[in-house]
């Protein structure tokens, strides 16, 4: 998500897909609640300033994403995702969230950037924004 | 928009429907509007905004009222609310464009957006 506010590879296409998410009703996404403090901190870190980080933040949430909230289920399961392989907390908090929701909510992967593809394709069905046709 | 909060006062939206009465303050979460009639044909008028600005934030705005050749405190207000209403109101794909154009202007650590995201996390674990 923090392609979204950076002139980088795949940023264009971030933001074409965020757009067709508003317009087109057969398009649906999901998130972590957890990803507002990431996408802020991130946003920190490049040294953006807290006026435009919180600009930035009310943009991510008016769009048709929905962010759900990080549950004790949730955590329950990171734990032991933590425990059991070598994750980052909040990598663990995103994955088990996607396990929770992606039945019911007929998601079809999890997306991703180039970067984390490798630590998460053992654990969800990983697609990068090239996989998908926008 | 920096330098400016959100309202923490009031708004009066000078106007006049038949449908309101004008004496009934309608509060929306911190805002309150306050409808007075100016004519009965008018439908919206004028705006006044009162809003609590820091004193550091009262520099930044004056210098760029001098730099930016603006007459008042106010214009530059006005100018604002204009940019971000506009701003607001583009379609999706153009709004996003103009904020990360924006975004690319304010601050940059040249750190792509992976690695910005991976830094945090390894932050979290340290």
């Amino acid at each position: 998500m923090v392609k979204l506010f950076k002139a980088e590879r795949s940023s264009d296409e971030i933001i074409k897909l965020v757009s067709i998410l508003d317009k087109d009703p057969k398009w649906y996404a999901t998130s972590s609640s957890w990803s507002f403090l990431e996408v802020a901190r991130a946003l920190r870190k490049d040294r953006k300033t807290r006026e435009l980080i919180e600009l930035d933040l009310r943009e991510l949430r008016s769009h048709k994403i929905s962010f759900l909230p990080v549950t004790d289920r949730i955590i329950s399961e990171a734990e032991s995702l933590v425990a059991s392989t070598n994750t980052y907390a909040a990598d663990a908090v995103h994955v088990s969230t996607y396990r929770n929701i992606a039945r019911r909510l007929h998601l079809d992967g999890f997306l991703c950037d180039d970067i984390h593809y490798e630590r998460f394709k053992r654990q969800v069905p990983v697609k990068t924004i090239a996989d998908i046709k926008v | 928009m920096k330098g400016l909060k959100e309202p923490s006062a009031s708004i009066r939206r000078h106007h006049q429907t038949d449908h309101e009465n004008p004496s009934q303050p309608i509060s929306s979460n911190n805002l309150v509007y306050h409808c007075k009639p100016i004519s009965r044909w008018l439908w919206v008028t004028e705006v006044t905004v009162a809003t609590k600005i820091g004193s550091e934030e009262l520099k930044r705005i004056d210098a760029i009222v001098r730099r930016r050749g603006l007459m008042n405190r106010s214009d530059l207000v006005r100018e604002a609310i204009r940019l971000y209403l506009s701003l607001s109101s583009l379609e999706t794909e153009a709004r996003l464009r103009m904020l990360r154009l924006i975004n690319e202007s304010v601050g940059a650590s040249g750190k792509s957006a992976g690695q910005l995201i991976e830094e945090a996390r390894k932050e979290e674990d340290a």
